[in-house]
């Protein structure tokens, strides 16, 4: 307590000393500070400006058309300056697209693998994750497809990824399976499967009987 | 104890610890509000403003009472709340992602988009002048519009990465044509209900019986009569006197709303906040700006070069006429303050500092008594008319509370004939308008039971009436003689339903034993229809028979082992049928032109529906805070 009775000689003398001992740390730490603002501010119109250039790539991608030459000379360069970019995604599934619609599946099949894997957005990767699956399917490699979705962890995609998985299993002749993805699909989240319809057919065309699929007439055996 | 923290805060710690602070506050800033709940939602941590979606839901609100005319009902209201709010909450969550992800928009991109937006041009090129004199007349600023443009156009990009590249595989258009056009091999009897009609007999009993049991059916709904007075506006109007001095002196009273309004011209420079200025820089310059001009320097070349309003730099801060009304707040504040020539600024609005320049002032127009005395005399007449109608239906009401249990003395006391309704229902009826609470009102404890007059029940804008019951029936069963033929022809359609029934479980059954249909035709006197093929569209056999054709399992079809079924049809007669086969469409059936159109209408489906999880699994995993007290 005896501090709170210092004279003002004694109070300057000890702001002195305090200043000699921490002017170094001060002045350091103001320094540091300016330096993160600054790197900071930097990483952000570094960041912008990366991301504008990627899209304007993407741009002269879309204005290729369906010249496939053109569209992959331009999704080359996007991938090698841009390999993380959700631009080069898109550029990615758009090519993919334009393969399954020219019937070359490995090449579509290569397009999806690399959005899965470079993806930032995993929902846009879960989607490629499907597309993928069904790729596989029309090339009847039908376990490869199933290893690729996991029901359990597709959360709001979980009747499409049942549908999918019902899709392959049926493909490869597995009815009982495919009949329970089917009746999963039909049952999960309504909202993302405009087509009920057909799903239900699918499960119809498994051999699924009525009480399965709908409700029952009367007089069935 | 000071001591102690004064020795501590001494050392690289104490820095550190200081210097983590300062970021804090530096980055974060000082939340005045915690608290109060200000906020319609939080996602992730950001904020979506209460006051930007309580703006968005009443002009929602107004364009629903426009088209609807009436009262919304409160579950309509929660929707169209909740819609709002879940439309809010997901562009700021797409925003978010969008951003996070590294989309972005660039400046000449949102100028391209700006440009191709038909609203702005004329003759199909892109005009500026346009573009402003829209913006101005719905009342926002160009700065706002590119921004709301910018976000949107950011959003679009996410979307359109999932729906632009949705594709369907040749093996699965190929399965779905096949299951869509499947053809099953059937063939029918139909059992008409009608032709058991005549057999049945029905029983003064039967009639009896389907009489207690089925009594709710036959009753006559509750009625009452009523006596009933009404005031309506166009007695009220009929009744008010006009006189020029009165005239004179509404006119006196309401001079403003007489003359046009008064236009100032003037120039701006906006300098905003961010992009490297804070907001105390921004200030600064504004405040140096302003001194400059007022030194002598060219506004408008200042303007175009150091003005951020996308809107009018290039002319020099050229804003041109405007009336009260078209600015944000401070600015018109500013504005109309002040006098031909003076610079004035910095003026902080929500866009940043603004210094104005005014040029020029056309005063508002006074026009004459004379003038607009014809418009005055009908403004005058109804704004007297309303008075006078409110205070003669308060008049009603009391009167009508007063006398309690009838109303003579209030018809004379008001000068009003009495009129009467009769029959009325809770649904309404007889000649009344049909407004609810007219028929709420009429069957209230207080009138229906207790005989008392109602209170002032507003019909419309327009009307106001009171009631009283003059005479109360109530509900009570049809006699059973009024009612025996409906009886009769209502049981033997029952009956005539269960007697083909019947008789199509026993074909059924005859079938399921493994009888053939000529041998059941023969025994039965039942045709079938003859074997062919359907398709899920079939529009000969009757739906009913369609539907369970095509709900019957696969696996129990052979040619071997028909399957059989049977089902009643819409009109009520039964039928039963066989399904020998189940054909698989050929796909390669299908004309090249039509898989085509096929296909992009599946891609598109696919895409959508991908969105949609995509949308949902987002807000999923988001944090997602809504105030459900937000429209309160």
């Amino acid at each position: 307590m005896v501090d709170d009775y210092l004279s003002d000689r004694e109070l300057e003398e000890s702001l002195r000393n305090w200043w000699r001992d921490n002017w170094r740390w001060l002045l350091g730490g103001i320094v540091l500070g300016l330096a993160i603002i600054a790197g900071w501010r930097y990483w952000q119109v570094y960041t912008t400006k990366r991301a504008e250039e990627a899209a304007d790539l993407f741009a002269e991608y879309r204005a290729a058309g369906d010249d496939a030459t053109k569209t992959q000379a331009a999704l080359e360069r996007l991938a090698r300056e841009f390999k993380r970019s959700p631009y080069t995604m898109q550029a990615r599934l758009l090519q993919a697209k334009q393969h399954v619609e020219a019937g070359r599946f490995d090449e579509a099949a290569s397009e999806l693998r690399a959005v899965i894997e470079a993806s930032k957005d995993k929902e846009l990767a879960q989607i490629a994750r499907m597309r993928l699956a069904r790729v596989l399917i029309q090339q009847g490699k039908h376990d490869e497809a199933l290893s690729l979705l996991d029901p359990g962890k597709a959360g709001a995609f979980a009747a499409q990824v049942r549908e999918v998985r019902g899709d392959a299993l049926f493909a490869k002749g597995d009815m009982s399976g495919a009949r329970a993805e089917y009746a999963a699909a039909l049952a999960a989240n309504a909202d993302a499967v405009t087509d009920r319809t057909l799903l239900e057919m699918k499960l119809q065309d498994t051999g699924a009987s009525s009480s399965e699929a709908t409700p029952a007439t009367e007089g069935q055996p | 104890m000071l001591q102690t923290i004064r020795d501590k805060i001494t050392g690289p710690i104490a820095w550190v610890f200081l210097g983590v602070i300062a970021i804090v506050f530096v980055f974060w800033g000082i939340d005045f509000q915690a608290g109060a709940v200000t906020y319609a939602a939080k996602v992730n941590g950001e904020r979506i403003s209460a006051q930007e979606v309580r703006r968005v839901w009443q002009q929602q609100q107004s364009r629903l009472q426009q088209m609807l005319r009436a009262e919304l009902p409160d579950e309509l209201v929660r929707a169209q709340q909740r819609a709002i709010l879940d439309q809010f909450v997901r562009e700021t969550l797409l925003e978010q992602r969008a951003l996070d992800l590294g989309y972005r928009v660039s400046d000449a991109t949102l100028a391209a988009r700006v440009m191709s937006i038909p609203e702005f041009q004329v003759e199909g090129e892109f005009s500026k002048d346009r573009y402003i004199a829209l913006l101005r007349s719905n009342g926002i600023t160009e700065a706002q519009f590119e921004e709301d443009l910018r976000t949107d156009t950011l959003i679009r990009q996410l979307q359109s990465g999932v729906l632009d590249s949705a594709f369907v595989t040749p093996y699965e258009l190929d399965r779905r044509y096949a299951l869509q056009h499947q053809e099953r091999e059937i063939d029918y009897v139909l059992i008409a209900a009608n032709e058991f009609r005549d057999q049945i007999e029905v029983t003064d009993e039967d009639i009896e019986r389907w009489y207690t049991e089925h009594q709710s059916e036959f009753m006559l709904p509750e009625k009452v009569d009523l006596q009933y007075i009404e005031l309506t506006r166009e007695h009220a109007a009929g009744a008010v006197e006009v006189t020029e001095a009165a005239l004179r002196e509404y006119y006196e009273q309401n001079k403003d709303k007489y003359q046009t309004p008064e236009r100032r011209k003037a120039r701006h420079i906006l300098i905003t906040i961010g992009d490297g200025l804070d907001e105390a820089a921004a200030e600064k310059k504004a405040t140096e700006l302003t001194e400059r001009i007022k030194g002598g320097a060219d506004f408008a070349q200042l303007a175009e070069e150091y003005s951020k309003d996308p809107g009018s730099a290039a002319q020099g801060g050229d804003l041109g006429w405007a009336e009260r009304g078209m600015f944000v707040g401070p600015f018109e504040e500013a504005l109309f303050s002040m006098s031909p020539g003076e610079v004035r600024g910095p003026v902080k609005t929500q866009f940043g500092y603004h210094i104005i320049q005014l040029e020029e002032i056309e005063h508002g127009e006074q026009r004459s008594f004379e003038d607009v005395r014809g418009e005055l005399e009908a403004e005058y007449r109804k704004e007297q008319s309303e008075a006078f109608f409110y205070e003669q239906a308060e008049k009603l009401g009391d009167l009508a509370f007063e006398s309690l249990t009838e109303l003579d003395s209030v018809a004379r006391a008001m000068g009003l004939p009495i009129k009467t309704a009769t029959g009325v229902t809770r649904e309404g009826g007889g000649e009344l308008p049909s407004n609810p609470e007219i028929f709420e009102a009429a069957f209230s404890d207080d009138v229906l039971e207790r005989g008392q007059n109602s209170p002032l029940i507003a019909v419309d804008d327009d009307r106001a009436i009171v009631l009283r019951v003059t005479n109360h029936v109530p509900a009570e069963p049809r006699p059973l003689a009024e009612v025996k033929d409906e009886i009769v022809s209502h049981i033997k359609v029952q009956r005539a339903r269960e007697a083909a029934a019947a008789q199509g479980a026993e074909i059924l059954a005859r079938l399921q034993k493994g009888e053939s249909w000529s041998d059941i035709a023969a025994a039965l006197g039942v045709q079938p229809v003859g074997r062919r093929f359907v398709n899920r569209q079939d529009a000969i056999a009757p739906r009913a028979v369609v539907s369970a054709v095509f709900e019957a399992p696969q696996s129990e079809i052979s040619p071997e082992r028909p399957y059989h079924g049977g089902t009643e049809t819409d009109d009520g007669n039964y039928a039963v049928f066989s399904i020998m086969q189940v054909r698989n469409a050929d796909p390669s059936a299908e004309p090249p032109d039509e898989r085509s159109t096929r296909e992009r209408v599946v891609q598109q489906q696919i895409g959508s529906d991908e969105l949609t999880a995509y949308i949902q699994e987002a807000e999923r995993k988001a944090d997602i805070v809504r105030n459900e007290r937000v429209f309160e």
